[in-house]
């Protein structure tokens, strides 16, 4: 066997293992279902704000409802401050684990709609 | 006022004129190249005048744009989305850079100028090089063309007009003739993202736009050498170019880095984010095609591999523009592009591009028209199915028609060219001598194309999931760095270890005895030097020691083989200080980010919020964070810090923090001090030692005392302030778009102190000195935890009808008393109860309450409301939620009634909660991060970016100096 054969065979199998850890270590988007029939596992959920329900404002944390694309509708509660501009988000992307029966949320991310796109809705 | 309509005219024009010449000279350098002698020569000088029109064309489109943007004229989308008249004057080149169109043009022009810079240098290979440089031309252009081909439009319009577009055409306002003046809108645009108004943001572009247009050269020059069969008379002028390219892309990429410690808050100049890994991974492959060309140049080994890698650093540069700005990686990424239409566009190219390279790779006419049919039968395929269609579904897994074609399109390129390579390229049949320069420097050019494969893949799984309709993420921020830095680590220590090793081996064969003789000083030092770091400073990890000694290790012979072997002469050292360089990156990055601490996390580790319970059981509590109240002292780490004011400049609202050191504390005989919920008071006069207990030997317990006295004597701390060292301004830029915190750092020698602004009242003048109240929630008998103290909602009761009067009522009015009990937080014993009774009432079914002072601790309270506990309608998807709001109101309707009725307070208390406002003195929650020696990185990169030029004028020295010896 050629040195080039071996280096070759290393090569392909490393390229194999970064594939698969790559696969099996991403999650996967879910819901409030999953999530909080699975307390304290980490989970990705995908909502909008129910803006009939209060948002409770603390210095450093904030908790509010979220509807998901199932329509359930969960307390969340965010280890951060309230972001600016939140209530106008459009989407809100989380990832947390349940506890009880809050979703404690470690990250969270929002659509916001830019204001050109309001500008044009004015328009109209 | 009227619309400017003419400079846009002119630079669509430009646009175009510049787009057909760059096609006709591309043609024209092919017509060049399929004809020979005088006709050749005359298809030559064709198409070389018109890529000068061409790159002079696109020199006047960038200048018309740069006329509107001075002049704002925001009737132009462009301009009214960059520009703001509140903006100042130096940041109209990042407003000009800032934009999908405007960063387009940057590349073309750097991309023109480095095609007039070889028409100029590099004759020899000019039909091969300028082709492939006037077809990248018309490729840019055509992003900015902005026509439309039936119902698909090509390019984006630089200078399109508001009303011409998608979301103006046919508005209202379009109507109106004078709406420039009629419409306020239009009297200054919106403005660069505030991201952006950023010092790093004025040469960061310019230098990463160079770099992504240089890889274009050795690519260009490869696909000559194929083209003319010689497979490596092509690296030799090439050389220079790719390390000018690995040089200034680098350089662009760190500055990334410098822009993101600076001024974006996370924390770090590395975040894994999916766009700077899009411009590392063309670097990697660069670097590795770079050192390929150089050991490979005077022979036709390794070819095969050289191409490939040269080739591919510029297909990665396209799939880095595919990635950022087609759209699809959405909002996994802070500095991506939206869409805007050209998914499609540069869908093409990026297929176009890698169709090119294997084709090319591929030897024999046959083969390479064999492998042409295939891909066309592919994109016919795609055209004539619906690509969306599901042809197989398992579990997670869906194949639709596009999956399939990009699977079979894949496949089918591998076994084209692992096939034609072993058949038909040419190669040598001897293989290279183990312990030889180039063996061990092809291996690090495999290890260095994993590392980019496996950036490459993580970032890719946005593009993964179009293609396989999957819902696979992105790994979370918080966990990237670790899933990074696991497989990066190894990858790193591999190439540093023969970074070291292969400067004393030779090329050919190598003495394994004098290797090993030269190998063992600078071995000895790199032991000496980890060991010594390793005491200093502990990393986490076992890895980390070995990179640790790898970087030391490649230090130490590079500097070696330098002083005591060139005997420091700058002539052929280019290599060996870039290579120091890039291990002091690795190093500075390593001990920076393995050795930071947060330092505003509090020393005892309790949580800023109240919380002192189990961690674990607090998933939700803060220790990380440190809060400050205004002109008050609050000790972090090995300072006191205060929070002195805040003033505005422009829309900066900037936070003056004073860092003081600490010195031991002095007390006298007699005073008192709380400690743990105690009272202590001094036996004799002392100065405290640094420990964070008290001294029984010197304090004696009170055991009871008044809260008075309690209450007004100050917290025992071993540390008092000391004198001022320092001041930060980390800073909150306001904005209309969304708030940004930019930290403020102080930088030592050994070390930055980071800090950010966490959470802060944004009013810049609020002479109450007070937060916005705040809001808790609680059922009576509840201990509510908040910052500064405890608080246990004791009573709820109404007042009689004939106690109003006594408390400033009316004699009708509905009176409740809340009784609430206030703590220390650290008195868990409850030796010192503050207790308050509240007065409210109750009107139409809303309370009524002014907020009230409580003793001893600075804070006001009132209660907001009083409410049902608000039940989860959650597992009830068919609940809406408004019935919560109903429930809401008709209980408090019953809440009334109730208490007219008897007036004493008689209700459901397990179902009622309530909501109390507090109002605490003005603060900020500050993060706070110590980087150790993060200096190392930046000087390392000055070093690596020196080394490099120095190499690349060696190289062109020797190329010049080739030329006249022949």
């Amino acid at each position: 066997m050629k040195k080039t054969h071996i280096i070759g065979l290393i090569f392909i199998a490393v390229a194999i293992g970064v594939i698969i850890s790559s696969i099996a270590g991403s999650s996967t988007y879910s819901n409030f279902s999953e999530a909080f029939a699975n307390p304290g596992k980490k989970y990705t959920v995908i909502g909008w704000l129910d803006h009939k329900q209060t948002i409770q404002e603390e210095p450093m944390r904030c908790s509010f409802y979220m509807k998901d694309k199932e329509n359930n509708i969960k307390k969340v509660v965010y280890n951060q401050p309230k972001p600016t501009d939140f209530e106008r988000s459009e989407e809100i992307v989380l990832t947390g684990s349940v506890d009880g029966d809050v979703f404690i949320a470690t990250e969270m991310k929002l659509k916001c709609p830019s204001k050109y796109n309001e500008l044009q809705k004015q328009n109209q | 006022m009227q619309e400017h309509l003419l400079p846009g005219q002119l630079g669509n024009a430009l646009i175009a004129i510049s787009f057909a010449l760059s096609l006709i000279s591309f043609i024209g350098y092919f017509l060049a190249f399929k004809s020979s002698g005088e006709q050749s020569e005359s298809w030559k000088k064709f198409a070389r005048r018109t890529f000068i029109g061409g790159a002079l064309a696109s020199f006047a489109f960038i200048g018309v744009m740069f006329y509107l943007l001075v002049q704002q004229y925001t009737e132009y989308t462009y301009i009214w989305e960059q520009t703001n008249a509140k903006m100042s004057m130096k940041y109209i080149l990042v407003a000009f850079w800032g934009g999908q169109s405007g960063s387009f043009m940057l590349w073309i022009f750097w991309h023109q100028l480095l095609g007039l810079a070889l028409l100029w240098w590099n004759k020899k290979w000019e039909i091969e090089v300028m082709g492939m440089f006037a077809m990248v031309s018309a490729i840019l252009t055509s992003m900015l063309l902005g026509i439309y081909i039936g119902d698909y439009r090509l390019g984006t319009n630089p200078f399109a007009l508001q009303r011409e577009t998608e979301e103006g055409f046919g508005t209202i306002w379009s109507r109106i003739p004078d709406y420039l003046t009629l419409d306020p809108r239009f009297e200054t645009g919106r403005g660069l993202n505030p991201l952006l108004q950023n010092y790093w943001m004025i040469i960061h572009p310019p230098t990463l736009f160079l770099g992504f247009a240089l890889t274009l050269v050795p690519f260009a020059f490869a696909v000559g050498g194929i083209m003319r069969k010689q497979y490596s008379a092509w690296i030799k002028p090439a050389l220079p170019w790719t390390f000018a390219g690995i040089m200034v892309l680098g350089t662009g990429i760190l500055m990334g880095g410098a822009w993101a410690y600076e001024s974006l808050s996370f924390g770090g100049f590395w975040a894994w984010d999916p766009v700077e890994n899009a411009s590392l991974v063309p670097w990697i492959f660069l670097v590795a095609a770079g050192h390929l060309m150089l050991v490979n140049k005077d022979k036709e080994r390794s070819i095969y591999s050289t191409l490939l890698l040269t080739m591919l650093s510029f297909i990665f540069i396209l799939y880095s523009t595919f990635l950022t700005r087609s759209g699809v990686l959405g909002e996994t990424s802070v500095h991506s592009f939206t869409g805007d239409g050209l998914l499609g566009q540069l869908l093409a190219y990026q297929l176009f591009f890698v169709w090119m390279m294997i084709v090319l790779l591929l030897v024999g006419k046959q083969t390479r028209l064999k492998f042409t049919l295939f891909c066309s039968i592919l994109v016919a395929i795609g055209f004539l199915v619906d690509i969306h269609a599901q042809l197989f579904v398992s579990g997670n897994f869906i194949l639709t028609w596009k999956g399939l074609i990009i699977l079979v399109f894949f496949t089918g390129a591998m076994i084209f060219m692992i096939n034609n390579y072993l058949l038909q390229f040419p190669r040598q049949k001897k293989e290279e001598e183990l312990w030889s320069r180039e063996f061990w420097i092809f291996i690090a050019s495999i290890v260095l194309s994993l590392s980019a494969i496996q950036i490459t893949i993580d970032t890719s799984i946005p593009v993964i999931n179009a293609l396989f309709d999957s819902d696979m993420q992105l790994i979370e921020q918080t966990e990237r760095n670790a899933h990074y830095n696991n497989w990066q680590t190894p990858f790193s220590i591999i190439i540093l270890f023969l970074l070291a090793l292969t400067q004393f081996l030779k090329y050919q064969n190598t003495d394994f005895k004098q290797w090993t003789k030269a190998i063992l000083r600078p071995l000895l030092i790199a032991f000496g030097l980890t060991l010594i770091s390793a005491i200093l400073l502990p990393l986490t990890h076992p890895n980390y020691y070995i990179l640790l000694f790898t970087c030391y290790f490649a230090i130490s012979t590079n500097a070696d083989y330098w002083l005591l072997i060139l005997k420091g002469k700058k002539n052929h050292a280019g290599q060996a200080i870039a290579h120091i360089g890039f291990a002091l990156v690795i190093l500075g990055a390593l001990i920076s980010q393995n050795r930071q601490e947060i330092i505003s996390a509090t020393y005892d580790g309790e949580d800023i919020r109240g919380y002192s319970g189990d961690k674990e059981k607090n998933p939700m509590d803060n220790r990380i964070d440190a809060q400050i109240f205004r002109n008050d002292t609050s000790e972090m780490k090995d300072y006191f810090i205060a929070y002195r004011d805040k003033s505005l400049d422009e829309h900066f609202l900037r936070f003056h923090i004073d860092y003081f050191s600490k010195v031991p504390s002095v007390f006298k005989k007699g005073d008192k001090v709380r400690f743990m919920g105690e009272l202590y008071e001094a036996k004799s006069d002392h100065e405290s030692d640094t420990s964070r207990t008290l001294n029984s030997s010197l304090w004696q317990k009170i055991d009871s005392a008044d809260l008075d006295t309690y209450y007004k004597s100050p917290n025992w701390s071993p540390f008092r302030v000391g004198e001022k060292v320092f001041e930060l301004t980390p800073f909150v830029q306001l904005n209309d778009m969304t708030n940004v915190a930019e930290p403020g750092t102080k930088h030592f020698f050994d070390h930055d102190v980071f800090t950010h602004i966490k959470y802060a009242d944004l009013r810049p003048i609020n002479d109450a000195k007070e937060m916005p109240p705040f809001r808790m929630t609680g059922k009576l008998g509840a201990t509510i935890a908040a910052p500064g103290f405890v608080v246990t909602l004791k009573e709820l009761k109404g007042l009689p009808d004939t106690l109003n009067e006594k408390f400033g009522f009316e004699k009708t009015d509905i009176v409740g008393a809340l009784g609430l009990r206030f703590f220390d937080r650290l008195d868990v014993q409850g030796k010192y109860p503050v207790d308050i009774t509240h007065f409210f009432k109750v009107e139409e079914n809303n309370v009524v309450s002014t907020f009230q002072d409580v003793p001893y601790f600075n804070v006001k309270i009132n209660l907001d409301s009083i409410r049902p506990v608000q039940k989860e309608h959650l597992h009830d998807p068919n609940n809406p939620a408004h019935m919560a709001q109903h429930a809401t109101e008709d209980s408090l309707a019953a809440l009334g009634q109730t208490m007219s009725d008897t007036s004493k307070m008689e209700f459901n208390m397990a179902e009622t909660e309530l909501v109390i406002s507090f109002k605490t003195p003005e603060f900020i929650v500050m993060h706070a991060i110590r980087f150790p020696w993060i200096s190392i990185l930046w000087i390392g990169s000055i070093v690596m970016v020196l080394g490099t030029a120095l190499a690349i004028r060696h190289r062109i020295q020797l190329n010049r100096k080739s030329k006249t010896g022949a």
